[in-house]
């Protein structure tokens, strides 16, 4: 798509905004890890951010968005016994997004690879 | 003028699908979540609706669904525009007879194009 730049600050907020929001799920389930419509939530948030993460060029963002989403979905599947650590893992993930994407520019250009890699060795969820 | 609803929870892409199909001639309204979506149907009585599948409120699948079982609503266009990748929901979906199902992330042309063809404008 084209002439989506002018999106760039309405896509930050927006972005920012729904990553606080998983980031307070997170707390919320590392102390109650039995909500499982929260899980379900988290999926959604991630879902959402993945969406416009690709519309507006981010491919950084919008695959570790896919990798937190995929993992929400594998905690739904109950497929996962190292919860805390993936807890802590999703937590810094989503910090490390917030100190970007108050920046079109630097989110856009951001690949998110380590993060990307961590997640996937903490939960041996496959990038197809 | 043909009324669209859209229901779809993210800002930007509601913002994009305002302004995209505002600008092609078409009357757009957009709704957040499945239950104001739903309440939008009945009282804006569109001619095509624009469901996105992960919602607030309920599943999209679900509003396709209740859109399809009453009278009322069962003949209303529906396009679905999503990112989920899920070739088992797409055949869900399609199952219950959408006109079009677009993955996110769209071209506003080819969505106009389609939009034109279902209303045959």
């Amino acid at each position: 798509m084209t002439n989506l730049e002018k999106y760039g600050p309405l896509f930050c907020q927006n972005s920012q905004k729904l990553i606080a929001k998983l980031q307070d799920l997170i707390k919320i389930l590392r102390e109650n890890p039995s909500r499982k419509n929260a899980y379900q939530e988290g999926q959604r948030l991630a879902h959402t951010v993945k969406g416009s993460a690709e519309m507006m060029g981010c491919r950084g963002l919008a695959e570790v968005c896919r990798v937190m989403e995929n993992i929400f979905i594998g905690f739904q599947k109950e497929s996962f016994k190292n919860e805390k650590e993936i807890f802590v893992a999703l937590n810094e993930v989503c910090e490390l997004i917030i100190s970007k994407i108050s920046d079109f520019k630097k989110i856009k250009n951001t690949n998110f690879q380590k993060s990307i890699s961590k997640l996937q060795k903490i939960t041996l969820t496959e990038i197809s | 003028m043909k009324k669209i609803l859209i229901i779809e929870d993210d800002e930007l892409i509601n913002k994009v699908l305002i302004e995209t199909i505002s600008k092609a001639g078409f009357s757009p309204t957009k709704t957040v979540d499945a239950f104001q979506g739903q309440q939008a149907l009945m009282s804006l009585k569109p001619d095509l609706v624009i469901l996105d599948l992960m919602l607030p409120a309920g599943h999209g699948l679900d509003v396709l669904r209740n859109i399809r079982s009453s009278f009322q609503t069962q003949n209303i266009p529906i396009i679905i525009l999503t990112a989920i990748q899920d070739e088992g929901v797409r055949a869900e979906v399609e199952s219950q007879g959408v006109q079009a199902y677009i993955k996110k992330p769209f071209d506003k042309e080819q969505l106009i194009g389609k939009i034109k063809q279902i209303l045959g404008q």
